[in-house]
């Protein structure tokens, strides 16, 4: 009787080493890989931290918005068939103006005038002439050519879309 | 330890050849009795055999053939030796009590006759089926066998016998006292390294002094008188010697202190003896063991507890940086980097970049523009199913090298025309693609 007891005594304690050794190289294995993970983890992070200071300080170096003015020097109506436009919102939040997406709105700049582009749909602004990047399609004797600047380019006063 | 086919031989042989003393008494099995050939002069009529044939213990004889070598026809009995017997399994001490008990009354029944055994011992005796007993060769009266004929009885004689002596009644109950100690101390009580050894022993009456301790002092007591050399300081009979072991039981019983190869199952000695280190040594491996086991399964549970600890709290670290740098991320992607501009056409047809304008950082950090018309009006065609790094190199100087971070460009496929703007995410690879 004895001699069964302590069998099955050692026998439970075989059985439970063996489950604690199994588990305790599964949790090494698993330590071993959790290691590399936060390795990687923490290159990751400081890779985005990089880029996050990065992309804050690329915005603060954008140039203000200025209104987007076209004069036509020329003797000839000069149509402008399309634009787009980048500007910083009231909340200082960058959007994205496109013609395009308004019906393909055209800009009829009659010969020797000069006007601010902006766009209105039933008294609503939709855009208000703002930019940081323009760019504007223009035909002119038949061809048509891309201007685009930047505000900067802006401060010189309007674009000239066609001289005298 | 003997084998069974070695068993199974033997009980054949016994079965067959009880005993051969090779001066001509064989007792050997017939078709419905055992049969006995009688070489001896001093036996030669069943008439002088009657008067002891009422003992139960005594084998029987059915009848006696006379001739050149009469032959005695004993009464059928199945059974082994008790010399066999005692090879293959311990008796108990009250088994053994019994069965001395009942030899007694059979050696008593003898005497009462004025007939002397004259050399009973184990190999005398038959055991049966229940621990039925008979004496075999009661018939033979050993006491006129010469001595040299008695070698395989020699070690049960008594010493008056071994002296030359006429042996009386007392002699048997020496023997008996043989048995005795054979069947409830487990060794013979005269011990030696030689056969002279133990004659002369027995001749003198000198008793192991080391049964002093297995025995008591009662049962000591007992067998100094019946190993008396002095026949008269004995029992008045064998159920007196009997009697008087039945009052003095040993201290421990020979069954449970005796340590032979025997198969035993209650015991497991076979089990025990197995076990090179011993039993008591198998007793404590057996205790130490299981401890050693525990303290490693200890051990192996604090370390995977420890460990599982550690990975908890290192899964919490990298979830923890993981969700910062998605954060982060989102926050950097709202970021103005340089980009680089590659166009993608998944269509099955071409398509051509008519009119292109990007902004873009120059070296000095500065907010470049770039507009194709002011080089070229054919812009740039992509195949279907292909991709496209655009830039406009002039030369070996290259005017727009492909970086981008607002974008406008004006695309046709087929008569489908698109004006695609917006502002490219520098953190991130990949092409700009018509709207589906």
């Amino acid at each position: 009787m004895m001699e069964t007891q302590h069998r099955t005594w050692k026998g439970a304690a075989i059985l439970l080493a063996a489950i604690a050794m199994a588990a305790s190289l599964l949790l090494a294995a698993r330590a071993y890989s959790l290691w590399s993970d936060a390795d990687k983890a923490n290159h990751s992070l400081a890779l985005t931290r990089n880029r996050s200071a990065m992309a804050t300080l690329d915005s603060f170096s954008l140039p203000a918005n200025q209104k987007v003015e076209v004069c036509n020097q020329g003797d000839k109506e000069i149509t402008i068939s399309a634009v787009t436009a980048f500007y910083s919102d009231a909340r200082g939040k960058l959007r994205n103006f496109n013609s395009a997406l308004s019906q393909w709105h055209a800009w009829k700049i009659p010969a020797a005038s000069r006007q601010v582009l902006s766009l209105a749909d039933n008294g609503s602004s939709v855009w208000d002439g703002s930019a940081v990047f323009y760019s504007l399609e223009i035909e002119l004797n038949g061809k048509h050519e891309v201007l685009t600047g930047t505000s900067e380019d802006l401060r010189n006063g309007c674009i000239v879309l066609a001289s005298r | 330890m003997q084998t069974e086919s070695q068993r199974t031989s033997e009980d054949k042989l016994i079965q067959s050849r009880l005993f051969n003393l090779s001066h001509g008494l064989n007792i050997r099995p017939g078709k419905r009795s055992l049969t006995m050939e009688m070489g001896f002069p001093w036996l030669s009529t069943l008439a002088d055999l009657a008067p002891w044939t009422g003992c139960a213990e005594l084998i029987a004889i059915d009848s006696l053939v006379d001739g050149e070598r009469p032959v005695l026809l004993l009464d059928d009995f199945e059974g082994i030796t008790l010399t066999s017997y005692l090879e293959r399994q311990t008796i108990g001490t009250p088994e053994a009590l019994a069965l001395l008990e009942r030899l007694a009354v059979a050696m008593d029944h003898l005497h009462a006759g004025n007939r002397v055994h004259g050399a009973l011992r184990a190999s005398s005796i038959l055991i049966g089926e229940g621990m039925a007993l008979r004496v075999v060769d009661w018939m033979v009266d050993w006491n006129q066998v010469p001595l040299p004929l008695l070698a395989e009885a020699a070690e049960s004689l008594s010493p008056e016998r071994l002296a030359g002596v006429v042996a009386g009644p007392r002699a048997d109950q020496f023997s008996l006292g043989l048995l005795a100690h054979q069947l409830l101390v487990g060794r013979h009580p005269f011990p030696g390294v030689s056969l002279a050894e133990r004659l002369f022993r027995l001749r003198f009456g000198l008793l192991d002094e080391g049964i002093f301790g297995e025995t008591g002092f009662a049962m000591q007591a007992v067998f100094e008188r019946v190993f008396s050399v002095d026949a008269e300081q004995r029992f008045d009979s064998c159920s007196a010697f009997v009697n008087e072991l039945e009052k003095s039981p040993p201290q421990r019983s020979y069954a449970d202190t005796r340590l032979l190869d025997v198969e035993d199952p209650q015991l497991q000695w076979s089990e025990l003896s197995a076990d090179p280190r011993g039993p008591s040594d198998s007793v404590e491996a057996g205790k130490s063991a299981p401890i050693a086991w525990w303290v490693m399964a200890a051990i192996f549970s604090v370390v995977a507890f420890v460990l599982g600890i550690a990975n908890w709290r290192m899964q919490g670290r990298i979830d923890q940086a993981n969700d910062l740098a998605e954060q982060l991320s989102a926050s950097a992607a709202g970021g103005f980097q340089n980009g680089q501009f590659q166009f993608c056409n998944a269509a099955p047809e071409a398509l051509d970049i008519r009119e292109l304008a990007v902004a873009y950082w120059d070296a000095n950090h500065q907010l470049r523009t770039f507009s194709s018309t002011a080089y070229t009006q054919n812009g740039w065609a992509i195949a279907p199913a292909s991709s496209q790094f655009l830039s406009w190199p002039v030369g070996r100087k290259t005017v727009w090298d492909g970086s981008v971070v607002f974008y406008s460009l004006r695309v046709e496929q087929g008569r489908k025309e698109f004006l695609l703007s917006g502002h490219w995410n520098g953190n991130e690879r990949g092409c700009l693609h018509l709207p589906s």
